[in-house]
């Protein structure tokens, strides 16, 4: 038996400039399952889980979680973005950014509460790092950084995880606290979406994967997905003649479709 | 008339020096235009800001140290203060954790205002040969003589020679800096050698426009240039004779209205000539890239209708009325004639009294476009999972975008199929 | 007494741009108030000439409206011209700069605007337009403006801190969880406009700059925290002020040079101080 839905994606496309970053993509993932996004860089894996989470708009199509608007379920979903996209210099403390977890339920004006702070306290803990509660973020390493993006998505209590190459850069210590981390989501019931690019690791860290190639290439369980016919061409030289299409509808300036 | 008289004026022989300080002028702007190039596409534009605003405090001791107005020695101060500031916007952004644009503004607003300090302290002191050296902050021509514009034309004409004798590799080194250093070019040297031509350049620039506005000297003709071209020589020999029309405009434009600076009139000289490059550009300018999407969707209907009428006579009959064509496809009937027309004036189709008849040119023209959107639905399907009802639309758009090339390789990608997805058979 | 008043008019310039200055900082947005500072220049000029008074209300609609033309300018530019941004922002506020100054040129004598006054300010003169206030005070009119400019910065940035903290930090994330950042951004952008644009009149466009960059950049060394840095930035921005206008008075040379120069020397302090710190750490690690 297969668990329910809990996102879907139906032609979504998402444009930049004239270029497709994602081009007409459908998928539906099961709930309560570790689901695993891959493909070559420049593929459409941050993309796409930019556009479930609402942070580009797509160009058509759309995505669903729940079987609803994302603004209807936002509060159930909580977001890792992509840790080299942020400046760590920036002047604040492990508390500072995990306290941002609560800021959605909390709103941007009213004071956290005490529970707010019990819970914030209880997410570093999960992810070992109460002890740098009032240490400047400038000062943590990679994987420390890591863990506190982790703790601030523990901290917006989702149900739904949406994590950006967690494992990007980060030590070998990390890298097993966050699975045993993400076992332990999963048994609890919740749903774990992660955008990753190790192919070695892929069969023993998810249950379902995406390959994109700015296309879908396939979605499914891993032991129908992940064989060598599709990881070649996922991968491999065959999908050049997207990029080169993508290439003439930039250069030419156009539409992608005509209506 | 007046006009005229103004301009005969203006270049006679009485008013040799007007036409000294004009030709001053354009040969300074010419440099500027020429370095500028490399500024703007080495995407510095900012960084040609803080260089003009910083050769201020250098034009001030100079002028501290000798007691004199001699170009050559503001020249030395601007050239080196100039540098100065530029070291230093590369030291401490390599050093600190603050980002480009803070050290930047910093930058650029210390360094002028350490020469504001200087320029009152001069003024304050009394020193009777001080008038003038304000004109730094707009720019005033006026005041060259004949030794000025020798020593800017010798300035600009090393200038120019250098970018002769180096374009390769200043050219390399603005396309691709990691490729040049890869490839064996001492890239710290020819970058360390481009900025002091951009801040000589400065130095002489500075004396027409002023400091605030000589940031425009370097990007706006270069920025101009680049919508009309896209080789690098072409570039500069356009972005400098902008860079010398505009000069010579402004200061004519400037003599004719009494105490009109002249630096803010060349720039609004040159902001004209790169507004009209941008706006009217063969390739790149604004009309142009809409022509482009127009003819996309010329392109577009032709190939459709061209599509539609061929699948009609493939059924069996031969001919079709506008009329019929109008219904069945649901055309708005303005756009389906005015396609329809297009079409005949190419020879695809022939237009009988409302009967429309496909030529063998128009039917070859549209055999290729069915070919196209059925190997791109067999493309998809094969290597990727979409579902089947979305192949049609998909392929709808794409047809009009795949190139011979795409074409050839697609097939034999796919190993030259005969049938799509749908079964129908693909017209080679 | 004159001391005073200038040295206050400075320092409240100095918090305006020091609150404004610490997010555009992190923001890598400072060339921005740099071109603002100067694009708005013929909306201030047209404005003074029509209206024919320095009151600040014409004065703040015609900034705010050469300020949407520059913005419009730029954008049109990178979007529909396809220009690189730092070239668009180049040939933008220039452009309008030397429209500016065309026109101060041109029409100034009627208007009591010079060029020079354009980038020093007036900051040396501010006693003469002394206005009452309660108590029988006497203030500097533009010092009055600043002070109301610098208490609706405060109560914004105590209101939207944790907005602006956020969309600073992590606009993806703040986007996921449904904050419109477009707002902040706009919020940050509105408070900067209006610092620019009263500040410009008593100090100068590169004071400006100078206090929008230095003490920022400055406090941003010595914290890392941003609450400590919005302070200390204000703190740093009155020292330089003060230091600055009595070593202008001591030199007898321009206010705003000299504070600029005050700046930039206690930033070249800080930045060797930091640095020897960071790297004696450095050795101490490793």
């Amino acid at each position: 038996m297969s668990n329910p839905t809990i996102v879907e994606a139906h032609n979504l496309t998402v444009v930049y400039g004239r270029k497709p970053a994602l081009w007409n993509v459908d998928f539906e993932l099961p709930e309560k399952q570790v689901i695993g996004i891959m493909g070559p860089n420049g593929s459409g894996k941050s993309t796409l889980l930019k556009s479930i989470m609402g942070v580009v708009e797509p160009t058509s199509g759309f995505t669903k979680v729940y079987d609803q608007e994302l603004s209807e379920v936002r509060d159930r979903v909580s977001y890792v973005p992509q840790r080299q996209d942020i400046d760590w210099d920036f002047p604040a403390s492990v508390w500072d950014i995990v306290s941002m977890g609560r800021f959605q339920k909390r709103g941007l004006f009213k004071k956290l509460t005490a529970e707010d702070k019990d819970i914030i306290t209880e997410s570093l803990e999960k992810v070992n790092m109460l002890g740098f509660s009032k240490r400047q973020i400038s000062q943590l390493s990679g994987g420390q950084q890591q863990r506190v993006f982790l703790a601030r998505a523990i901290a917006q209590q989702g149900d739904l995880f949406l994590m950006d190459e967690p494992f990007a850069g980060v030590d070998i210590a990390t890298e097993e606290m966050i699975i045993s981390l993400l076992k332990e989501m999963k048994t609890a019931g919740k749903t774990l979406v992660i955008v990753h690019h190790d192919l070695h690791t892929a069969q023993s860290y998810f249950d379902h994967l995406v390959l994109l190639n700015t296309r879908l290439v396939a979605s499914g369980p891993t032991q129908d997905v992940f064989t060598d016919q599709i990881l070649t061409d996922t991968y491999g030289g065959k999908l050049t003649t997207i990029a080169k299409i993508s290439q003439e509808l930039e250069n030419k300036e156009f539409p992608i479709r005509y209506k | 008339m007046e006009l005229w008289e103004h301009i005969t004026t203006f270049f006679s022989a009485e008013n040799y020096t007007l036409f000294i300080v004009s030709i001053g002028s354009g040969i300074l702007c010419l440099a500027a235009g020429a370095v500028g190039t490399f500024t703007y596409l080495r995407k510095r534009a900012l960084i040609g800001d803080v260089i003009s605003h910083s050769v201020l405090p250098g034009i001030a001791i100079a002028f501290m140290l000798t007691g004199v107005k001699n170009p050559l020695y503001f020249l030395l101060g601007a050239v080196v203060s100039g540098l100065i500031s530029i070291w230093i916007v590369d030291y401490v952004q390599a050093k600190s954790k603050l980002k480009l644009d803070t050290i930047l503004a910093l930058t650029l607003s210390v360094f002028f205002g350490v020469g504001v300090v200087l320029l009152t302290k001069i003024q304050h002191g009394g020193n009777a040969a001080q008038s003038g050296l304000d004109s730094f902050l707009f720019g005033k021509a006026a005041s060259m003589n004949l030794l000025d514009v020798k020593l800017f034309s010798i300035i600009a004409l090393v200038n120019v020679a250098c970018i002769a004798v180096f374009l390769r590799s200043f050219s390399l080194i603005s396309f691709d800096e990691s490729y040049a250093k890869g490839i064996g070019f001492n890239v710290k040297l020819l970058k360390g050698f481009l900025a002091l031509l951009t801040v000589m350049t400065v130095a002489i620039g500075v004396q027409a426009v002023g400091v605030v506005l000589m940031a425009a000297l370097l990007i706006t003709p270069a920025a101009g240039a680049r919508y009309l071209t896209n080789s690098i020589p072409r570039m500069l020999v356009i972005s400098g004779s902008f860079g010398f029309a505009s000069g010579l405009i402004g200061v004519f434009i400037s003599y004719s209205g009494a105490g009109m600076p002249t630096g803010p009139w060349i720039v609004i000289v040159l902001s004209a000539f790169a507004l009209v490059a941008i706006l009217f550009g063969k390739k790149r300018g604004v009309f142009a890239r809409r022509r482009v999407k127009k003819n996309n969707h010329i392109k577009i209907n032709n190939e459709n209708v061209l599509k539609d009428i061929y699948k009609v006579g493939s059924q069996g009959t031969k001919t079709i009325t506008i009329n019929e064509l109008i219904k069945k496809e649901k055309y708005p009937p303005k756009l389906l004639i005015s396609t329809l027309k297009r079409l005949e004036k190419i020879d695809h189709v022939g237009l009988v009294r409302g009967m429309i008849i496909l030529s063998d040119k128009g039917r070859l023209a549209a055999r290729e476009v069915i070919r196209k959107h059925r190997l791109w639905e067999i493309y998809l399907s094969k290597y990727f999972q979409l579902d089947a009802d979305h192949l049609h639309d998909d392929a709808e758009g794409i047809e009009h975008v795949i190139t011979p090339e795409i074409e050839i390789e697609l097939i034999k990608l796919l190993e030259r199929p005969e049938k799509d997805p749908h079964q129908s058979e693909i017209p080679y | 007494m004159n001391d005073f008043y200038i040295i206050f008019t400075a320092s409240l310039v100095a918090i305006n741009c020091a609150l404004m200055g610490s997010f555009l900082v992190m923001r890598r947005m400072v060339m921005i108030g740099d071109a603002i500072s100067h694009a708005v220049l013929p909306g201030i000029f047209v404005a003074y000439y029509v209206s024919g008074s320095t009151a600040s209300i014409p004065v703040l609609i015609g900034a705010a409206l050469s300020g949407i033309l520059a913005t419009l300018m730029i954008e049109w530019l990178t979007a529909k011209a396809r220009l690189q941004s730092d070239a668009a922002i180049g040939i933008a506020y220039t452009l309008l700069f030397a429209i500016g100054i065309v026109l101060i040129s041109k029409f100034g004598a009627n208007a009591d605007l010079d060029q020079q006054c354009v980038l020093y300010g007036e900051i040396e003169y501010v006693s003469l337009w002394l206005q009452p206030i309660v108590g029988g005070l006497l203030l500097p009119q533009q010092a009055i403006i600043l002070a109301i400019v610098c208490m609706v910065l405060i109560i914004a940035i105590a209101i939207g801190y944790r907005g602006l903290f956020l969309t600073t930090f992590d606009p993806n994330f703040a986007l996921s969880t449904g904050v419109a950042v477009t707002f902040w951004h706009y919020f940050l952008m509105s408070g900067v406009s209006l610092t620019t644009v009263v500040s410009f009149e008593s100090v100068g466009a590169i004071l400006v700059i100078a206090f929008l960059s230095g003490p920022p950049a400055i406090a941003y060394l010595l914290t890392e925290d941003l609450k400590k840095m919005l302070i200390l930035g204000c703190l740093i921005g009155i020292s330089c002020s003060i230091g600055g206008y009595y070593a202008a008075k001591w030199l007898n040379v321009s206010v705003s040079g000299s504070i600029s120069t005050v700046i930039g020397i206690l930033f070249l302090i800080t930045f060797v101080i930091t640095s020897v710190q960071k790297s004696k750490l450095d050795v101490i690690t490793s």
